[in-house]
C-alpha cells in the first residue's frame, strides 16, 4: 500500500494502517531525531511525539508532498523545539549541563588525543561533532544531504525553502565546517 | 586566488558543490601547490570517510508505549480507549 493510502485510512481510524506506517518509518525517525538530540532515550521519546503528531495531524496533509517529506519536517521541527527547549532550561539549571552518559556527543569529545588513530567511525564522530556545532538551519541540510543522501531539491521540500537557499545553506555550513574540522586536520 | 582563500573551499571542492569555472581553477591549483594538495588529502581524509554513523534501532515497546489516544490495537479503531471496547 502508498504511503498517501495510509494516510488516507488514518484519518478514518484505521489502526492496522498507522501500525503499517509506525513500522516503515520509525527507523527513519529515530535516527533524524538521534542525529540531532545526540542522545538515545529523547531520540525515543522524540519518535513517539513525531507519531502522535502524524496521528494528530493526518487530516490535515495535504498531499502536495511526500509522504516522507511531510514526516522528515515533523521529526526535524520537533527535534529542533526539543533542543531549543533544553538549551533554555538549561539557563537555569546548572546542574544539568552536562551532557547525559549515553550522548554520542560525549564520545565525541572525549576523542580529545589527536595523535591517537583515528579509525573511520572515529573520524566521522568528529565531522558529526562539528555539524551539531552549526547553527540549526545549516545543521539541517547537512545531515540530510550528508547522512540522508538527500538531493537539493528534497532537502528544499522538507525545509521548506528554495533550491537555491538549500545550496546557500549547505556552501556556509561547508566553509563553518572547514573551519571546525581545520584543529583535526593539522594533527593529521 | 591564495591558499588560503582555496583552503575555505575545499569542502565544496570535494562534494563538486562550486562553479565549474571555480572548480577547474582549484583543481589547476592543486596540480601546481603541493601544499595545498597535501592538505586537500588530509581533508578528504576526514570528511570522505564512510559516513557510516551510528544508527539506532527502535525499542520493541515503543510501538506500545504510544499514548492510549493511538489507534486501539484490539478494536482497529483510533482514538477509542482501552476500557471503550465493549
Amino acid at each position: 500500500m502508498q504511503d498517501h493510502e495510509l494516510i488516507e485510512k488514518i484519518t478514518t481510524g484505521n489502526a492496522t494502517a498507522f501500525q503499517e506506517l509506525f513500522d516503515r518509518y520509525k527507523k527513519l525517525v529515530i535516527n533524524v531525531c538521534y542525529r540531532l538530540v545526540g542522545n538515545r532515550d529523547e531520540a525515543e521519546d522524540l519518535t513517539q511525539d513525531v507519531f502522535l503528531k502524524i496521528f494528530r495531524s493526518a487530516k490535515h496533509f495535504k498531499h502536495r508532498s511526500k509522504v516522507s517529506t511531510w514526516i522528515y519536517r515533523i521529526a526535524i521541527n520537533l527535534s529542533l523545539n526539543h533542543l531549543r527547549r533544553k538549551k533554555y532550561q538549561q539557563w537555569f539549571s546548572l546542574d544539568d549541563n552536562a551532557p547525559s552518559k549515553d550522548s554520542v556527543f560525549v564520545e565525541l569529545v572525549s576523542t580529545d588525543c589527536p595523535e591517537s588513530e583515528f579509525n573511520a567511525q572515529e573520524q566521522e564522530k568528529i565531522v558529526l561533532k562539528a555539524i551539531n556545532e552549526l547553527p540549526a538551519d545549516q545543521r539541517v541540510v547537512v545531515m540530510l544531504q550528508r547522512y540522508d543522501e538527500l538531493s537539493g531539491q528534497e532537502i528544499a521540500a522538507i525545509v521548506e525553502c528554495s533550491v537555491g537557499a538549500v545550496q546557500a545553506r549547505l556552501h556556509r555550513a561547508k566553509k563553518n565546517l572547514y573551519q571546525k574540522l581545520l584543529p583535526y586536520v593539522k594533527e593529521i | 586566488m591564495s591558499c588560503k582563500k582555496i583552503k575555505k573551499q575545499l569542502l565544496l571542492f570535494l562534494d563538486n558543490e562550486l562553479p565549474e569555472a571555480l572548480h577547474q581553477e582549484i583543481q589547476h591549483h592543486l596540480a601546481g601547490c603541493s601544499s595545498c594538495s597535501d592538505h586537500l588529502k588530509k581533508v578528504a581524509s576526514i570528511w570522505e570517510c564512510p559516513a557510516d554513523v551510528e544508527t539506532i534501532e527502535p525499542s520493541p515497546w515503543l510501538w506500545t508505549e504510544l499514548p492510549r489516544s493511538y489507534p486501539h490495537r484490539k478494536t482497529g479503531r483510533i482514538g477509542l480507549p482501552v476500557s471503550g471496547n465493549r
